[in-house]
């Protein structure tokens, strides 16, 4: 379902995505684990269209992101790290004209924004206007306006940020949910606690390179050593930083 | 990575070369075009030299109530919506200082623009009046500049009141209060003076314009600072260094005296009001408004309804935007009003001022578009702001986002500049066919206008900022408004050499030529700023 091959970003002085081969098959809940300036949200705005690949090239559904980028934008929800909204308009409008701009009827809009808004304890404020919003309240709106067109492939960067506890957990499970129903999800996080609690498989990545990718098992058990993912985490990238590489995992393949 | 550094660095010093060529080029040519107009009056004897004076004393009284004006509207978020401000507030620094940097930084935003295009009026005046150098220097130093400062202070002072105000109003009823008193003075003020029709009608007929002076001679109010600026300019033998003294000590002293007052009022209602803004984020409506997402807009495809409904509700409350809006239209309005009461003696003109005035007519309408371009269109794309993103993520191609606000703009500006010339040639009794001609002019300079001034907005985009009128006097902005009184000058230049082949039965060669360059032109000025914008918007990242 999501193809990267070969995908590069190079930014003046600065490689930020090196050489990043990675498949994620329908229906996989994948995250995307990395320290701060890894290269993860670079990589996402890669995926979704926002930033132009230096090399390489990446499928989103079998559409080729740089070639076909409305195909891949129609079948692609995409929840920002920061997200910034239109301040004047209210949180319903903002829905109504992401609704639109994917070509949903009114009728559908509506539907979809009565079930959602219930589901995320939107529906006291989403009348009001978004400059008053906190930006707990944005981070459910931005999560609504990217399940409204009903996507194949969900990109969500840091999906907690700014989530209380309860809503949270409605988003792991409506994230769970989905990848259930087959639609592909791709977390980007430095949560390692809902990367282990959510994922299929992860990736690790720092300086923009892969450095090991696998499912939570694969990662707590290697070598027989009995490590969880944070001990295991903060070993790769520690001893990536001292070699500049990881010589035990294979970089470029996914399992 | 040397050879692209200095790629880049070429290609600014390029853009920047190039930028600066057209901003003298408006000031050098605007400056000639004063000399010319000005040595056609003063050789109309004593009464041309008087008209040239008020003409001067007009255009100051104009640029002052423009500068309060955009003090306000830049004031808004510089004193109060920056997120510098907020930082600030949090650090062991005095707000009063706070107040201050934000003073400074608010003249300089809100006045440079206007004061390039007051540049060529104040060169022009002064050469006319045989101005030496220390009297430029000393125009300069002690008038023109405490002239902005004052403009400044003025506005801040009535931003707090109006802040302050907004603790038990809305703030859109605060700005519709401000929007019905600045349109309560402009129409008194040309109602009592009627300096407007001096300008359209009786040029032609100097015992009217003698009997119009006489009666304007009691309306140069002495207290506001346009006047005192006159007074400094005027030549030799009218005003003598005393009083040119006098008038310098004036603006010094009211300078001075604007600090103080300024210092004490923030002292003590910078912090106040500040956190009266800070409070009205957390107001919370439904409105009416959000039924347009809803409604049909004539069967347009729903993405483009998107786009069109999400700019209609923004600009509508947005009030920087809807009050300069109203205030326009109020202008607009006194102009065609003015023209319907018969002043003008159309009959009694000869042919070649009843020409002149169409072409003035048309010009002023030509103006009227450029400078609702610059200000309303140009900022489009930049208002997108942040959450372009939405946009960019969106199932379809950025030139079509341009080509919806290009059509939303046109249909709102052209309806309304359209309206003005047929209304406009009606009170001036034009006939039929050249009214369709100008119709006709109107209609490329929209389109030229418009595309010029959404492309280079996209290419100058800046979208951390939030204030639509510091987008649009910012450089690309200035650049935008010169190249649209560049077209406006052929435009009307075009206009005027057909009128003359038209009514001289001169050749038809010759006309197809000129409408054929007119068109050439627009294609220009249409096609390529929207082929740079899109490539813009395209390669932006963040």
């Amino acid at each position: 379902m999501i193809k990267l091959k070969n995908l590069s970003k190079q930014f003046a002085t600065t490689l930020a995505v090196n050489n990043l081969n990675l498949h994620i098959e329908k229906g996989e809940l994948f995250s995307f684990l990395g320290p701060n300036g890894a290269g993860k949200t670079t990589t996402i705005k890669m995926m979704v269209g926002l930033m132009t690949p230096s090399n390489g090239t990446i499928h989103m559904g079998g559409f080729n992101v740089e070639k076909d980028p409305q195909k891949a934008k129609f079948i692609t929800g995409y929840v920002p790290d920061a997200a910034f909204l239109y301040q004047h308009l209210s949180g319903l409008e903002l829905l109504m004209m992401v609704g639109q701009l994917y070509s949903m009827d009114n009728k559908d809009i509506t539907r979809e924004i009565e079930a959602l808004s219930e589901r995320l304890f939107m529906k006291e404020w989403i009348g009001h206007r978004i400059s008053g919003y906190s930006q707990g309240m944005k981070q459910r709106l931005a999560f609504t306006s990217a399940f409204l067109h009903s996507p194949e492939i969900l990109i969500i960067d840091e999906p907690m940020v700014g989530l209380d506890p309860k809503t949270a957990r409605i988003i792991k499970d409506m994230l769970k949910e989905r990848s259930k129903n087959g639609v592909t999800v791709f977390i980007s996080t430095h949560n390692l606690n809902v990367a282990e609690e959510l994922s299929d498989r992860i990736g690790i990545i720092n300086r923009g390179k892969l450095l090991g990718l696998g499912t939570v098992d694969s990662f707590e058990s290697v070598a027989g050593v009995q490590e969880n993912l944070e001990e295991r985490f903060l070993r790769i990238v520690e001893e990536e930083e001292l070699t500049e590489g990881h010589p035990d995992l294979d970089e470029t393949q996914p399992s | 990575m040397k050879g692209f550094l200095s790629g880049v660095f070429k290609q600014k010093r390029l853009e920047i070369f190039v930028s600066s060529l057209i901003v003298f080029g408006l000031i050098f040519g605007g400056y000639k075009l004063f000399i010319r107009g000005g040595d056609f009056l003063l050789r109309q004897g004593e009464l041309g030299e008087v008209f040239l004076d008020r003409l001067f004393y007009l255009g100051w009284s104009i640029i002052f109530y423009l500068l309060i004006l955009s003090n306000l509207v830049t004031g808004f978020s510089t004193f109060y919506r920056s997120p510098e401000v907020a930082f600030l507030m949090t650090l062991p620094v005095d707000n009063k200082q706070i107040f201050r940097v934000k003073f400074i930084e608010n003249l300089v935003y809100s006045s440079w623009a206007i004061l390039i295009l007051g540049i060529p009026l104040t060169l022009g005046y002064g050469a006319l009046q045989g101005l030496s150098v220390w009297q430029y220097a000393l125009v300069f130093l002690t008038g023109i500049l405490p002239f902005l400062f004052i403009a400044t202070v003025s506005a801040s002072l009535l931003l707090m009141l109006l802040v302050f105000l907004s603790r038990f109003f809305k703030m859109r009823t605060v700005f519709l209060f401000l929007g019905v008193i600045f349109s309560g003075i402009f129409y008194l003020y040309f109602s009592v003076s009627q300096q407007d029709t001096m300008l359209t009608g009786n040029l032609g007929n100097f015992r009217a314009l003698g009997r119009y002076l006489a009666n304007l001679s009691n309306t140069s109010f002495p207290f506001i600072p346009s006047y005192w600026l006159s007074r400094l300019f005027m030549g030799g033998e009218i005003v003598a260094l005393m009083e040119r003294l006098f008038f310098s000590a004036l603006f010094l002293s009211t300078a001075a005296i604007g600090w103080e007052i300024i210092n004490w009022t923030a002292d003590r209602f910078y912090f106040h009001t500040y956190q009266v803004m800070e409070g009205q984020g957390q107001k919370t409506t439904r409105t009416p408004l959000s039924k347009v997402f809803k409604f049909n807009w004539g069967g347009l495809r729903p993405p483009v309804k998107a786009m069109a409904s999400k700019d209609l509700v923004q600009f509508l409350r947005t009030p920087q935007q809807w009050v300069q809006f109203l205030l326009l239209g109020f202008f607009i309005a006194v102009y065609l009003i003015n023209l319907s009461r018969g002043h003008l003696h159309i009959d009694e003109l000869s042919s070649f001022w009843r020409t002149t005035i169409y072409i003035f007519n048309f010009g002023f309408t030509g103006f009227i578009l450029a400078a609702l371009t610059a200000r309303f269109v140009y900022p489009m794309i930049s208002m997108e702001g942040r959450s372009l993103w939405i946009l960019q993520m969106a199932p379809f191609s950025m030139k079509r986002v341009f080509v919806e606000k290009f059509w939303f703009a046109f249909f709102v500006l052209f309806t309304m500049t359209e309206a003005v010339a047929l209304v406009s040639n009606y009170f001036l009794g034009q006939t039929l066919g050249i009214s369709i001609l100008a119709s006709g002019f109107l209609l490329l300079t929209s389109l030229a206008l418009i595309s010029l001034s959404l492309g280079l907005g996209a290419v100058y985009a800046q979208f951390n900022e939030t204030n639509p009128m510091k987008i649009s006097s910012g450089y690309g902005g200035i650049i935008t408004v010169v190249l649209s009184l560049i077209y406006v000058s052929f435009s009307v230049t075009a206009l005027v050499l057909v009128i003359n082949l038209y009514q001289n039965h001169g050749s038809g060669l010759i006309v197809g030529l000129i409408v054929g360059f007119v068109i050439v032109l627009t294609t220009l000025y249409t096609w390529l700023p929207l082929k740079w914008g899109v490539r813009a918007i395209r390669s932006y990242e963040r």
